[in-house]
């Protein structure tokens, strides 16, 4: 085979990825240097090393790299990085109140970011692999086991909003691969409740100040059990009654049932591991006002620097928000703030255009593209950097949760930029050698 | 590969994607767009709060908030820098170039001037609403005023910039003078005020005399403490050096320690009204016991060399009561080989000392009391004429109430009460008995003693007052010098303990000079007098009568307050401070399972008080 020419690259993908890592740079000099001028930070010059090589490596991976080599490595690479994030749980160094860096020489790498593209290769392979029996609930599980098993090793870290990712990566790609909706719904259905009964005693104390009517049944261990117990009665009749009279509403019955139950012991298992903070987060999502010096400043501050914008901008380094260091994180997950703040409306529109236009080229690639594979690890990473943009973006605009995920591309962190480039890079790989 | 599922799911996935990335959109758009551009600083400004005022007993302010503005510029906010710095330079005084140059160099926030006049501030407010000065603000800021000055300067403490307290009532009463606000929307919160024991004119002859005896025996530091004997109110809370609250950064940390709390140091002699009177009433020693004074203090111990401790005189034959007068070491240390250790220290410790007093000031000083096992043999005779021990002056004060009350220690309080901005009482501070610490009659014994320590024979003559019956005793005790860890030669704390009349007392004065270089440094030559003077003026100023008929009010007699007994129904009773045997009558309810934890009074319980009893319901008792 051989290796195609330069010119066969999606050249649009590759400028948009270009220049998104260079307003990345640029912002994250921003952030590092006060309003009297004093560059109080030298991350701006790791993201411009990182940015090269990691643009070295994505070029490599284009011309050096046939992505169905990945195909056969998918096992290798993914035991691999499980590995890495069992040492972690050893090794690894506190970040931000989680266990999620490996030191490594001066730097440190954090196997989680790069574990999800592993994990998309192992469900890629999976999937195509059983292409015509993906409408069993047995292939669905066993791809939701490939998933799992990385996102309950991130959730020991914890690191509730990289463990969160996986989530809507497992989906999309289920989803394109034409597994049963019903299985997905499923998991969509259980994963809302979990999260609402997760929060819930907490939003009680700081919301509302009273109990919601029967919230105690679902909530305090005493009365839980006899919840569970009584739902797991009706889900064992259910399932007689299935199995007896073969009526359908029965399967319906089960169904919901075990939804319930599913969500109900899943959040008491949740609430046992989330740390304090992170269902803090969650509750001062929906009202920041709860806690406007703790929690809910991040939110606050960072609505404050995108309103402030304007149509152009204060400016590049003029934004007060961030020169003045208000923003927490102003160089990872703020970074889309302070674009906003100094560049107004019409930078932030550069940045939604230029991920659109990665968005949009990614989804030619992969209706152009008849292998399974190549279609399922496109989704995937196409899906990965579109949660990760939702979530970022949202989350500076105070509609979405504060979860510490970056925005690819352009927040500060080698690992994170790396594991986009990489992403894009086996995109593009996927791209020139569709037509074999 | 199928088909149809692929492209129909794909429609739906690019759906639900644009339907997303639009939702995000939109709200960038009216974030950025459409919503009304907010100043930016405005999210960062504390709500205005204004701080409560300190003020002394009858009123007169000690602390008070000011409000003035602060001209501030946004510069890119600035339309037409020429003319606002020429408007500005106008009114503010400042020079137009200096200005101008400001603007057009720096960007961002700056201060153009901080704290102008009202005038200034109602000249800028007018230009700006004519719609002149385009980025310029301003910005009130609040200020701490102390009228006063030094005068009360420790008791006060001071406030940073950002109207914070630092120290004194200013710290510890942050709350109460500032509270959170309720509501952040309405804007002003008012603090609340807090009345003092003191009495700003005898707060003000007491400095004044303080600083004569500061400058007149150059000494390193005086303190000075009045306290209305039967209500354990201080009247007057002097220090030197002290410092201008207003001005606080300029004085040096030695200058704002509040030492009458922070100071530790030996007592000396004056000890001896304590150990004296724990000697009595642990009926080691009578009124009628002997000792015997060669001018030095033996003692045998087995295995040992006969020890000795000087006396400053040879005294000859001495009673306790003699031992006051004379202050006699060596009958106070044979006094002290008649009780034993244990009793000695729990009787110190009933007095206070090894204890903070509770007053409401950060950084109070426990003293050092050892405990009997940390004693050595010459322990018990040398902390009874005031060493190896060391107090501070509130706790000195605090204990003769014991003395001054028959018995009965009071709690010192120097906040009156506390007041809020509608004028409501929110805390009042009473007459609150501690505990006795020894009988009636033996209090009212000392006190004679201590009478007669000031006729002509006694050490504290100086403190006599023509035709007032009052009870003193003076102390001299040498410093201990931190460079050798030894007694120093030449440095001294010369102090005199004052209560009066002694039939019905009233006041109680405590006069600490320490390192008096200026030659005289014996507490009965130099401590004194100066309680002579100060309490000819208290006698003055409050018309006490020689004959002892009283003219303050104050309640007759003070009992201890003993908790109600427990009464409880439907909700739990608050059970704090109450005795193990005290809360007996909780195990005979059926209904409640009560695990008590440690021994002595409760300090913990769980579930909190006016819980709603339920059957087999669980309470957690700590006691302490």
């Amino acid at each position: 085979m051989k290796s195609p020419s330069f010119f066969e690259i999606d050249i649009w993908i590759l400028l948009s990825t270009i220049s998104l890592v260079v307003i990345g740079i640029l912002f994250i000099y921003s952030s590092g240097i006060t309003s009297q001028r004093i560059v109080v930070s030298d991350e701006y010059i790791k993201q411009i090393i990182w940015g090269s090589v990691g643009l070295i490596v994505l070029i490599c991976i284009v011309f050096l790299l046939d992505y169905s080599r990945l195909q056969d490595w998918a096992e290798y690479i993914y035991i691999f990085f499980i590995f890495l994030l069992l040492i972690t749980l050893f090794i690894g160094k506190v970040v931000h109140g989680a266990k999620s860096w490996i030191p490594f020489f001066v730097f440190g790498i954090q196997p989680s970011e790069f574990a999800k593209i592993s994990t998309i290769l192992l469900l890629a392979k999976h999937l195509a692999r059983n292409e015509e029996r993906v409408q069993r609930i047995t292939e669905f599980l066993k791809g939701l086991g490939i998933v799992l098993f990385p996102v309950f090793l991130i959730l020991m870290q914890p690191d509730l909003g990289t463990a969160l990712v996986y989530i809507p990566i497992f989906l999309i790609m289920t989803y394109v691969a034409g597994c049963k909706k019903r299985h997905i719904l499923f998991f969509l259905l259980t994963g809302i409740p979990l999260i609402i009964l997760s929060v819930l005693p907490a939003w009680e104390n700081y919301m509302n100040g009273k109990k919601i009517p029967f919230s105690s049944i679902f909530i305090e261990t005493d009365l839980v059990k006899y919840t569970i117990s009584a739902l797991v009665l009706i889900l064992a009749l259910a399932l007689l009654g299935y199995y007896v009279f073969k009526k359908k509403y029965y399967y319906w019955i089960v169904y919901s049932v075990s939804i319930l139950v599913f969500s109900i012991t899943g959040s008491m298992g949740a609430r046992f591991l989330l740390k304090e903070y992170q269902i803090m987060r969650l509750i001062v999502f929906l009202n920041p006002g709860v806690d406007p010096r703790g929690a809910g400043w991040n939110i606050i501050q960072s609505i404050t620097a995108v309103g402030s914008g304007g149509l152009f901008g204060k400016g590049f380094l003029q934004g007060t928000q961030s020169q003045y260091r208000f923003l927490p994180q102003q160089s990872t997950d703020f970074i889309f703030s302070i674009i906003a703040e100094e560049w107004g409306f019409i930078g932030g529109m550069l940045v939604f255009t230029l991920f659109l236009i990665i968005m949009l080229r990614g989804l030619a690639i992969i209706l152009s593209t008849k292998d399974p594979f190549a279609i399922y690890t496109g989704a995937g990473i196409i899906g990965m950097i579109f949660f990760h943009f939702i979530v970022n973006i949202g989350m500076t605009m105070g509609i979405m949760p504060i979860t510490g995920i970056p925005l690819f591309f352009l927040s500060y962190g080698g690992s994170s930029l790396w594991t986009a480039l990489i992403g894009i890079g086996i995109l593009l790989n996927i791209n020139m050698r569709k037509y074999r | 590969m199928r088909e149809p599922i692929v492209s129909i799911r794909f429609k739906i996935f690019i759906a639900f994607t644009a339907f997303v990335v639009l939702i995000i959109f939109w709200q960038y758009v009216s974030l950025m767009l459409l919503t009304e551009k907010k100043e930016v600083n405005s999210t960062t400004m504390k709500p205005a709060i204004e701080r409560g005022p300190i003020l002394d007993r009858n009123g007169r302010v000690l602390a008070v908030q000011t409000l003035l503005y602060s001209v501030t510029a946004w510069v890119p906010g600035i339309d037409n820098p020429r003319e606002t710095a020429y408007l500005l330079s106008d009114i503010l005084d400042l020079q137009e170039e200096k200005l101008l140059f400001e603007f057009n160099t720096s960007r961002g926030f700056l201060y153009v001037k901080r704290k102008i006049s009202p005038t200034e501030s109602e000249k800028i407010k007018k230009l700006k609403d004519k719609g002149k000065l385009k980025g310029i603000s301003l910005e009130p800021e609040y200020g701490r005023n102390y009228p006063e000055r030094e005068l009360a300067s420790h008791i006060l403490g001071y406030v940073g910039t950002d109207n914070l307290g630092l120290s004194g009532l200013e710290y510890s009463f942050e709350e109460v003078l500032s509270p959170k606000p309720v509501d952040e929307n309405t804007g002003k919160t008012f603090g609340n005020q807090i009345f003092l024991t003191i009495d700003l004119n005898v707060q003000y002859f007491t400095r004044k005399l303080a600083e004569e005896l500061y400058t007149e025996h150059k000494a390193d530091s005086v303190m000075i403490l009045v306290m209305q004997a039967n209500s354990g109110e201080f009247l007057s809370y002097v220090s030197l050096p002290s410092f201008d609250p207003n001005t606080f950064l300029k004085y040096p940390e030695s200058a704002r320690i509040n030492r009458p709390v922070a100071f530790a140091y030996e007592p000396g002699s004056v000890f001896k009204v304590f150990s004296i009177s724990s000697f009595l009433e642990l009926g080691g020693i009578t009124l009628q016991d002997h000792f015997y004074c060669n001018g030095y203090y033996e003692m045998d111990v087995s295995g040992r060399e006969t020890e000795r401790i000087q006396c400053l005189g040879i005294h000859g034959d001495v009673t306790p009561q003699k031992i006051i007068q004379y202050s006699c070491n060596a009958g106070a240390a044979y006094a002290s080989e008649r009780v034993d250790s244990e009793s000695f220290y729990h009787l110190l410790q009933l007095f206070g000392f090894g204890n903070q007093t509770g007053l409401p000031f950060s950084g109070e000083s426990y003293g050092l009391l050892r405990s009997p096992q940390q004693w050595s043999f010459r322990s018990k005779p040398t902390i009874a004429m005031g060493q190896e021990i060391s107090v501070t002056a509130v706790q000195v004060v605090t204990a003769a109430t014991a003395l001054a009350n028959e018995g009965i220690l009071l709690k010192p309080h120097i906040v009156k009460k506390i007041v809020s901005s509608e004028g409501k009482i929110l805390k009042e501070n009473v007459v609150e008995p501690v505990r006795r610490v020894i009988s009636e009659r033996v209090a009212n014994e000392m006190l004679l003693m201590m009478e007669t320590a000031t006729e002509p024979a006694g050490t504290a003559t100086r403190a006599a007052i023509e035709g007032m019956r009052i009870s003193a005793k003076t102390g001299t005790a040498q410093m201990i010098d931190y460079t050798t860890g030894k007694y120093s030669k030449d440095s001294y704390i010369a102090s005199c303990l004052a209560i009066f009349p002694t039939d019905d007392p009233e006041i109680i004065v405590y006069v600490v000079i320490v390192n008096p270089k200026a030659g005289e440094y014996f507490g009965g030559r130099i401590a004194a007098p100066a309680v002579k003077k100060l309490g000819e003026e208290l006698i003055r100023y409050y018309g006490i009568p020689e004959d002892g008929s009283r003219v303050i009010e104050h309640p007759g007699r003070i009992s201890i307050k003993t908790p109600d007994p427990i009464t409880f129904k439907d909700h739990l009773p608050d059970l704090r401070g109450y005795s193990k045997r005290q809360i007996l009558p909780l195990f005979q309810n059926q209904d409640l399972d009560v695990v008590i934890k440690g021994e002595g009074h409760v300090v913990n319980q769980s579930p909190p008080p006016g819980t709603l009893i339920k059957k087999g319901m669980r309470v957690i008792l700590e006691l302490q």
